[in-house]
């Protein structure tokens, strides 16, 4: 199996795999980037959601997490003002929640 | 048969060697000689990559992104992409072949066993907007390619 790192012109890393194209890696390598990746992206979903704040985030990824979760406040909205359905906003009005 | 004769032969079929690896869609960096080639053809018989008409393999970005850059291949004009563990066999899976040379037109989805035309308004997940660059047609982040998640994509010739 080939593993990838695909960069951004930039040089910045946007994306792994397995296959054809982008600078081969290793396979620890590939899992090592994939864990990162991973866990990031449950931090950028749990400082969204307000399950932790930024202190809980390592310190060398504060910055990219908190860019991330800005960016997606800005794309979506706080978390806080999302939709939510019929039955949930009729379970609110009932006293069945919150 | 002279020295040099067998050296050109050698040669020769080390440079015919090389390009059948490109055929079978195997990279092979620039300056590669003959003891390059045995982790060439490993990597052929590891799987992964395919050749002739298609290539495949997988891509996980790093952020959630609109649109993705195929990494391979850049002479396929068709592609697929699917999300890794999502069952296909359920209406709304996340897969779709698009025609990455006609941008918004002639996109197939396809749902459980059924492969479906869809038209430019439809509700296919990833389009091609040319090139080797595929793109969620909608502005909806939960369309976009999701930071982490593994897609298998299918780059093919039409």
């Amino acid at each position: 199996m080939r593993y990838y790192a695909q960069y951004h012109e930039s040089g910045k890393l946007i994306a792994i795999g397995t296959g054809n194209g982008g600078t081969e890696i290793t396979e620890e390598e590939y899992n090592r980037l994939l864990t990162e990746i991973r866990t990031k992206a449950t931090l950028v979903d749990s400082l969204y959601n307000g399950e932790i704040t930024i202190d809980s985030v390592p310190a060398q990824w504060q910055d990219e997490i908190q860019r991330r979760v800005d960016e997606r406040i800005a794309a979506e909205g706080e978390a806080a003002e999302q939709d939510i359905s019929a039955e949930e906003a009729l379970e609110i009005i009932l006293g069945g929640a919150v | 048969m002279s020295v040099q004769t067998q050296i050109d032969r050698i040669s020769g079929a080390v440079s015919a060697a090389l390009a059948a690896l490109e055929e079978k869609g195997v990279e092979v960096p620039a300056g590669t000689k003959v003891d390059g080639l045995a982790a060439l053809i490993a990597a052929i018989e590891a799987g992964g990559g395919g050749g002739g008409d298609f290539l495949y393999g997988t891509i996980t970005p790093t952020e959630t992104t609109r649109y993705i850059d195929a990494p391979a291949d850049y002479e396929r004009n068709m592609a697929a992409f699917v999300e890794v563990g999502m069952d296909i066999e359920s209406v709304g899976a996340k897969c779709c072949i698009s025609d990455h040379n006609k941008n918004l037109e002639n996109r197939f989805m396809y749902y459980g066993t059924q492969l479906k035309y869809t038209t430019a308004d439809n509700s296919t997940v990833f389009n091609s907007i040319g090139g080797t660059r595929f793109l969620s047609p909608s502005s909806d982040n939960n369309s976009y390619f999701q930071a982490g998640k593994t897609y298998m994509y299918v780059l093919f010739k039409a």
